[in-house]
């Protein structure tokens, strides 16, 4: 037999080898950095428009993550809640500037429908990202109640109400608040286990730290 | 590129690259391409076939290469975008080449082009369309057929030079199939198309000419494990041929990702401030323009246009009651709509594809007179990028469009002679006077 031949075939089986490493393991995450960034794009105009949103959604990735992880959920899934934290304030740049002046707690009911719109227009927006459209449910029901839709709600925006109000309620009422409110609002505004899994990973977590296995 | 008829326009051979373009008008143009391929593609069949005559040695390889083949050719990766398909048929062309002759690699070439554009016509629901497939039959046998010359002429020539010429042999055939190839792509392209998306074409050649290399090594290890009596081993080869098409799906997906995260932000900006949907449309169809006129070069040109596209992205964190004031903004008014050049580049920063551009966005009000904002920069500081923009932007805010929202609320829309008068009266301090010559050129042309 050829030696040159067998010398060829082993290098074929390192060169196959060799892409077989590069399109499964480097490449895909090469392309999930990429879209990562490019949320990061979306996030950091909000906070730009927003100020007051500046560092909410890094809690919110935290907060999120470590429920989705307690629901039993890894890889593409965990990315892809990430991404809709991420995402699912885009549809603010819709909402008037002038929103920046007035505290929440002072809007007056036409201003609290209007700011309740962003989840329509973010979900509307993502619909017209081929790469991101099926993260528009997700987005659309972050602040539907648990009352109203129940199980028709995506596990993924359960988690994200949960995470996104908790943060929002722990600023404006302090942590006791805020889990009060939770409590309260436990089967009505929020879903009963991902309160619970939220309950568990503050508990998990002592004094309103994560562990570092369920931090981000 | 949608009204009247709608017809695919060639897949040009099958190992590489295939052109999926749709044409408007051009279906007899088209047919009478088809015509001239399929003559010229007989001609160098029939010469291919006297000076590389089929095998009369039958081996397995007669079965084993063309299943691999076809196996290959339905793994395509398209990049719509660029309207090219790639698959991955040539190194099992060219080592069919070496076991059947001219007319083996011709029949196989013919074969699989056949097969798998059907088959993309049927799973999508087309038409089938005749002239559309004797195009791309007539581009394969004739790219086949060409490498089988060069194949056979490398042979003889080398015969008594070289002991091993099978390296020599494979890499022949794979240039001169690629160069016709490509060369027939783009001929038929700009007979059908009369030129206008050629220039999207070559772009996209350029992908599949990228992987030429990657084609050369698996031809040549085809070639090599044939000869050497390992042809049981050659079914491996699938795997770095799966490898390779996967690397470029991502990349294809990595190419429409980035243009989605444009569209995207861009969405954002519409939203924020909706008078900016036509202002960005209009500067960043008109930037590209100028831009090859100053002489800058495609790639930086297609960049400029994205960045002109993205130049006011800043603006989503300004105030649009500021923005659409119907009055002369205060100096605080002022302050906050200037921040959007730095917002710009504050947004774009992270994803790193945008990098070249935030620059070009952030400088996008200096001025040559060193009294623009943010930075204050110098003329020689300022990117010829970002003074495109600059003129570009100025004249489309002086004209206002053709939409009442396009029409700025604090001041009265300029005519175009108007506007560009203005432009050379701030050549030199405010705009740059290469960079309005060309604008101004490009606007007698009627490009705007």
């Amino acid at each position: 037999m050829d030696r040159i031949a067998i010398a060829v075939l082993v290098s074929t089986i390192g060169m196959a080898a060799i892409l077989l490493y590069y399109v499964h393991w480097h490449l895909p995450r090469q392309f999930e950095r990429k879209m990562r960034n490019s949320v990061k794009a979306f996030s950091k105009a909000i906070e730009l428009r927003f100020p007051h949103q500046v560092g909410k959604t890094d809690k919110v990735v935290e907060y999120s993550l470590a429920m989705g992880r307690r629901f039993g959920m890894a890889g593409m899934r965990l990315t892809d809640l990430e991404m809709a934290v991420r995402l699912r304030d885009i549809g603010l740049c819709a909402i008037p500037y002038s929103f920046n002046n007035i505290p929440s707690t002072e809007w007056t009911e036409d201003q609290h429908k209007t700011f309740f719109e962003h989840p329509h227009i973010s979900a509307a927006m993502l619909e017209l990202v081929p790469s991101l459209k099926h993260l528009a449910p997700t987005v659309r029901d972050h602040h539907a109640l648990y009352s109203e839709r129940g199980e028709n709600t995506a596990l993924e925006a359960s988690i994200l109400k949960v995470a996104t109000e908790y943060v929002w309620l722990e600023i404006e009422t302090g942590k006791s608040g805020a889990l009060a409110t939770l409590r309260s609002l436990k089967g009505k505004d929020y879903s009963p286990e991902v309160v619970d899994a939220f309950l568990g990973v503050l508990n998990s977590s002592g004094a309103g730290q994560l562990l570092p296995e369920v931090a981000v | 590129m949608e009204h009247g008829i709608r017809a695919k326009t060639a897949r040009i051979s099958k190992n590489n690259l295939s052109y999926i373009g749709t044409h408007s008008q051009g279906k007899e143009r088209f047919q009478g391409a088809a015509y001239a391929c399929a003559t010229l593609a007989l001609v160098l069949s029939l010469w291919a076939s006297r000076v590389l005559p089929v095998s009369t040695s039958f081996s397995p390889l007669w079965i084993v290469l063309p299943i691999l083949a076809i196996a290959a050719e339905f793994l395509p990766v398209e990049f719509p975008r660029q309207r090219v398909r790639v698959t991955f048929t040539l190194p099992f062309v060219v080592s069919f080449a070496l076991v059947a002759g001219a007319p083996g690699a011709i029949l196989l070439d013919v074969l699989v082009t056949a097969c798998g554009g059907a088959w993309r016509r049927y799973s999508r629901g087309q038409r089938f369309a005749s002239g559309w497939m004797m195009a791309n039959i007539a581009v394969a046998a004739c790219s086949a057929a060409a490498g089988s010359i060069a194949m056979a002429i490398l042979s003889s020539a080398l015969v008594n030079v070289h002991r091993g010429t099978v390296p020599f042999e494979t890499l022949g055939f794979m240039v001169i199939y690629a160069f016709v190839n490509v060369a027939l792509i783009v001929i038929l392209d700009s007979f059908v198309e009369r030129g206008s998306s050629t220039a999207e074409l070559l772009k996209g050649m350029g992908i599949g000419l990228g992987s030429l290399a990657a084609y050369a090594i698996l031809g040549l290890a085809i070639g090599t494990l044939q000869k050497g009596g390992l042809w049981m081993a050659i079914p491996l080869t699938l795997v770095p041929v799966w490898c390779l098409r996967t690397a470029l799906s991502y990349r294809a997906r990595m190419d429409e990702h980035y243009y989605e995260t444009i569209t995207a932000l861009t969405l954002m900006l519409q939203r924020a401030h909706p008078y900016t949907q036509g202002h960005v449309e209009r500067v960043g169809r008109t930037a590209e323009e100028v831009g090859r006129r100053l002489g800058l070069p495609r790639n930086r040109a297609r960049l400029l246009r994205e960045a002109a596209v993205l130049h006011d992205i800043g603006k989503i964190a300004v105030d649009e009651q500021i923005l659409d004031k119907p009055a002369k903004l205060t100096s605080e008014e002022m302050e906050h709509v200037r921040l959007h050049a730095i917002f710009g580049s504050e947004i774009l920063a992270p994803v790193e594809e945008f990098a070249p551009i935030i620059p070009w966005i952030r400088h996008h009000h200096e001025r040559p007179d060193g009294t623009g904002y943010p930075d204050g920069l110098r003329d020689d500081q300022i990117p010829i990028e970002s003074k495109i923009i600059a003129v570009i932007d100025a004249y489309d805010a002086m004209t206002g469009g053709e939409s009442p929202a396009d029409t700025r609320s604090y001041r009265t829309p300029l005519t175009k002679s108007g506007a560009i008068a203005e432009l050379e009266r701030c050549a030199g301090t405010q705009f740059d006077l290469a960079v309005v010559t060309a604008f101004k050129a490009v606007a007698e042309m009627g490009e705007l």
